[in-house]
């Protein structure tokens, strides 16, 4: 008898790319779900490639099926065309593994690596047959556990979510499995789960807050409305990095995915401090992990995957110190066997001009900065220790190497900035060709160089020193946009350069979702049943709906992007002790305003408040008397 | 040294598709300690080839694919070191070492055994009699003068006559085997709970392409019932080379040079 799937053949040959939803990949877990005691499903809320690229959930999958009493399955959002057969036929959603309804599952993990997969969310709840709201779901749903970078916001979707996994997966998620059992075995109600979990650092179960607003809108109070509750949540730090869980059999998809290679996590954590940037804030401390363990787990996770490409994963792999040690021995291992070695972007130097040399083709390749902004003062702002000089010396080192093509990132709407900041993107990528065309005789030069400038819009997030900032609106960032392509027009080189920027509407909409609180909950709710899903995919994205939300609720979305914070102003997210303290936030938004740079973790500490973890191999260490 | 791989993939695998499936033997040989051969310049790739794609939603237990390998194996080792490092549903049947001028499957391929079930989960949909109605019209399909289809391609649509391009089409497996002369190799398929309506020899390869499905539709036109691709299960059990082979021809059993099949794993074989 042929494996039995969930969806018939006629609904799997009518979408596309059925095999998106049929599961039995190289190395999935395959359990008897009668001889379990837990049924965990993990979910990433947006389509299969995207979902499968994520490293994430191969830990904890691998984490939670290390154990023989649980049976870790996974689901991804189905595409709007299985979405409306499912809606149409009543079909319940299923995991991948057992093809089972998820309805029936003990838990539905959903990790939050977005704000704009919120509707997703909701998707996923609506096809699985499960109450949207935590307070409608009776004792058999499953239990809702939301975790990832959003989660150290969860306020917008707070209502959702039976409970949120605050920081790293690998601590406390088995304490959390045996508080279940024991409550399941003690047959009580939902709510003494909850309230057992709550007992748990890092575990925040939204339902036992009360929240009260001030009359402007802000923040009144945030407090616990049970004893279980704790004031503070800790965010959830793996103070052993080497020695942890690491998925050496990670599972291979048949479809091509996003990421569609070994995936070695070389550090956690990012020593530089840019203050724009809220993962450099929230996964500190920096933790590096052993390099020979490293080349082991190369070794073991290509032989286990078959992948022919294998890459490094961290925030700021130029930083992690034993880099050229390892990337050299990736290539002389695996080179000759035909695997390639995919390099993270890295700072433009001798090594790593050297290693794109051996495992590219530099007439096809192109070399990556991100000066983010393109003055000299604005990059002091956000603390981006990047010089025009670094740039200019790192492109002129891989021209005369052969190389033509460069990447440039920016952001626009930063605060503080001005249009004389943003004239400076175009003049640095001008200075960018004035620089090949002066030093590359013309016999050499293969074509005109190119130069490709990219901006965003800024979105300020939780947990950075611009978390008080006020965000640019659209029209704002669309009228900077516009003076930008202006000034790049100007240039004695545009006709090397090439400008693109990223739409406008979709970073305004992050921006209210990344700082909202749980009032959005209902406008959310509100786009969802309206038809709003897949909002990060622009053909889906619908603007309009999202507006007419915020109006039926009665919310100004202006709220919550258009003002400066005052300093004191309470924050949904601020009952989460991430670690970095508010002082140095603030303190930071100050530097910030006085443009000046602080120096990043390895030259000297700053008192950020993270060394209070006693995290192995931490960069803090040093600076521990 | 080059080998012959033949394979099935069953089950929930018929949702995958082709270039997922050659992906799929590209990283499986990457498990195993089997040196494929690469091609030269700066992005090497495995020189694996397949012998024809299959279309979703059909399953296969004859399957072929040809690649080189750095070294002189025995082919059983080659089967079991491979169906180690895969699942279940797609596998290795047999390996073949070939000839060094041995040509590539694909080039050679010139014909190809189906077995055609129907779908019992569809039953309703198509009616009680429908299977006796398939069965008890095969004779009479076949006595026709001409079987004029529609063949369809990316630029213009013509009718055909395919009488000669079945070479054999027969209802039950017993008398198809005794017809071809073969064993199929299709345990692996579920016999149980897809119920074979016939089996059949099809021209397939390069210069002419019948499908089953065209077949299958032109059948039902004559037999007076409903035609829907969703009823029927198929499985491709075998691929053949013509001995008599050239190229840019087909030949078929009642052509001025008969064709004379061997499946593909006993074909410039050592």
């Amino acid at each position: 008898m042929f494996r039995k799937l969930a969806l018939s053949d006629d609904v799997l040959l009518s979408v596309e790319k059925p095999a998106r939803y049929i599961g039995n990949e190289i190395n999935m877990i395959k359990k008897d779900p009668e001889k379990v005691d837990i049924r965990f499903c993990m979910c990433f809320p947006d389509v299969y490639e995207i979902g499968m690229s994520h490293l994430g959930i191969q830990i904890l999958y691998d984490m939670f099926n290390s154990r023989d009493d649980i049976y870790c399955e996974r689901v991804y959002s189905p595409w709007p065309d299985l979405d409306k057969i499912m809606r149409e036929k009543s079909l319940p959603l299923f995991a991948l593994e057992s093809q089972d309804p998820i309805k029936d599952f003990d838990f539905l993990g959903i990790t939050l690596q977005y704000e704009m997969c919120y509707t997703n969310v909701l998707q996923i709840l609506d096809l699985s047959q499960i109450p949207l709201k935590a307070s409608e779901r009776d004792g058999d749903m499953p239990f809702v556990i939301g975790g990832g970078p959003c989660s150290y916001n969860p306020e917008p979707i707070a209502d959702f979510f039976d409970l949120f996994y605050i920081g790293e997966g690998e601590t406390v998620f088995f304490e959390l499995m045996d508080a279940y059992k024991e409550w399941k075995k003690n047959g009580e109600e939902r709510l003494d789960f909850l309230k057992r979990a709550a007992k748990i650092e890092g575990i925040y179960v939204p339902s036992l807050y009360d929240v009260t607003y001030n009359e402007d809108g802000t923040l009144k109070t945030f407090i616990p409305n049970t004893k279980e509750a704790s004031t503070v949540i800790k965010k959830q730090v793996e103070e052993d990095l080497t020695n942890t869980y690491y998925p050496t059999k990670p599972l291979v998809p048949y479809m091509k995915v996003t990421q569609d290679r070994v995936v070695l996590e070389i550090q956690r954590g990012c020593i530089r401090g840019c203050r724009f940037c809220q993962a450099g804030m929230l996964y500190r401390p920096t933790r590096p992990r052993d390099v020979e363990v490293l080349k082991e787990y190369a070794k073991t996770m290509l032989e286990s995957t078959g992948h022919e490409e294998i890459t490094l994963s961290s925030l700021s792999s130029s930083d992690y110190e034993d880099l050229g040690e390892l990337v050299y021995y990736l290539i002389n291992t695996f080179n000759k066997k035909g695997i390639n070695v995919a390099l993270p972007s890295l700072r433009i130097d001798e090594f790593s001009l050297d290693v794109m040399s051996r495992v590219q083709d530099i007439r096809k390749s192109s070399l990556t900065f991100a000066p983010e902004a393109g003055s000299q003062r604005m990059r002091n702002v956000i603390n981006k220790g990047l010089t025009e000089q670094d740039i200019l010396e790192g492109a002129l080192k891989a021209f005369k190497g052969g190389w033509n093509r460069v990447k440039l990132y920016f952001m626009l709407g930063l605060p503080y900035e001005t249009y004389d900041d943003i004239e400076g993107i175009a003049k640095l990528a001008n200075e960018v060709a004035v620089t090949y065309y002066e030093n590359i005789p013309k016999e050499k030069r293969k074509g005109k160089v190119q130069i490709v400038a990219s901006s965003s819009i800024f979105v300020p997030k939780p947990f950075t020193p611009f978390q008080w900032a006020r965000m640019n609106s659209k029209e704002e960032a669309r009228e900077k946009r516009d003076f930008l392509k202006g000034k790049v027009r100007e240039q004695l080189n545009q006709k090397s350069i090439k400008y693109n920027c990223h739409d406008t509407f979709t970073s305004e909409l992050e921006g209210v979702l990344a700082r909202g609180d749980r009032r959005l909950c209902d406008v959310i709710l509100h786009a969802y049943n309206s038809g709003c899903i897949f909002d990060a995919w622009t053909e889906y994205f619908n603007y309009d709906k999202w507006i007419e939300a915020f109006d039926s609720c009665n919310l100004d979305y202006n709220f919550y992007i258009d003002r400066e914070r005052e300093k004191d102003e309470l924050f949904p997210w601020d009952f989460i002790d991430s670690g970095v303290t508010k002082e140095f936030l603030w303190r930071e938004n100050e530097r910030a305003k006085a443009e000046a740079v602080t120096p990043n973790c390895r030259d000297k500490c700053s008192g950020c408040g993270i060394m209070k973890y006693d995290a192995k191999n931490s960069f803090c260490k040093k600076w521990i008397n | 040294m080059k080998y012959r791989i033949k394979f099935f993939k069953i089950g929930s695998m018929k949702f995958i598709g082709h270039l997922d499936v050659m992906r799929y033997f590209q990283k499986a040989f990457r498990r195993t300690d089997i040196e494929v051969r690469l091609s030269e310049g700066f992005s090497p790739h495995q020189i694996i080839s397949f012998a024809s794609p299959l279309g979703i939603g059909l399953m296969t237990t004859g399957d072929y694919l040809d690649v080189e390998l750095t070294g002189d194996l025995e082919t059983d080792y080659i089967r079991e070191e491979l169906n180690a490092v895969m699942n279940d549903e797609i596998g290795v049947i047999r390996v073949s070492k070939l000839e060094d001028f041995a040509k590539t499957s694909m080039a050679v391929l010139a014909a190809a055994d189906y077995t055609v079930c129907i779908k019992p989960e569809k039953s309703e949909h198509f009616g009680n009699d429908f299977f006796e109605k398939l069965q008890d019209n095969i004779k009479g399909y076949l006595a026709q003068e001409e079987i004029l289809v529609t063949k369809k391609t990316k630029k213009s649509e013509r009718v055909m006559d395919i009488k000669d391009n079945i070479y054999y089409m027969e209802s039950n497996k017993k008398s198809f085997e005794e017809k071809t002369g073969l064993t199929y190799t299709d345990e692996s398929f579920d016999y149980d709970y897809y119920k074979p309506i016939f089996f059949i020899r099809l021209t397939h390869g390069s210069v002419l392409n019948i499908k089953p499905e065209t077949v299958i539709e032109s059948f039902c036109t004559y037999a007076g019932v409903k035609f829907d691709s969703l009823f029927f299960q198929l499985n491709r059990l075998e691929m053949f080379a013509d001995k008599n082979g050239e190229k840019g021809k087909v030949n078929t059993m009642n052509s001025e040079v008969k064709c004379e099949l061997v499946s593909l794993d006993r074909w410039q074989a050592i």
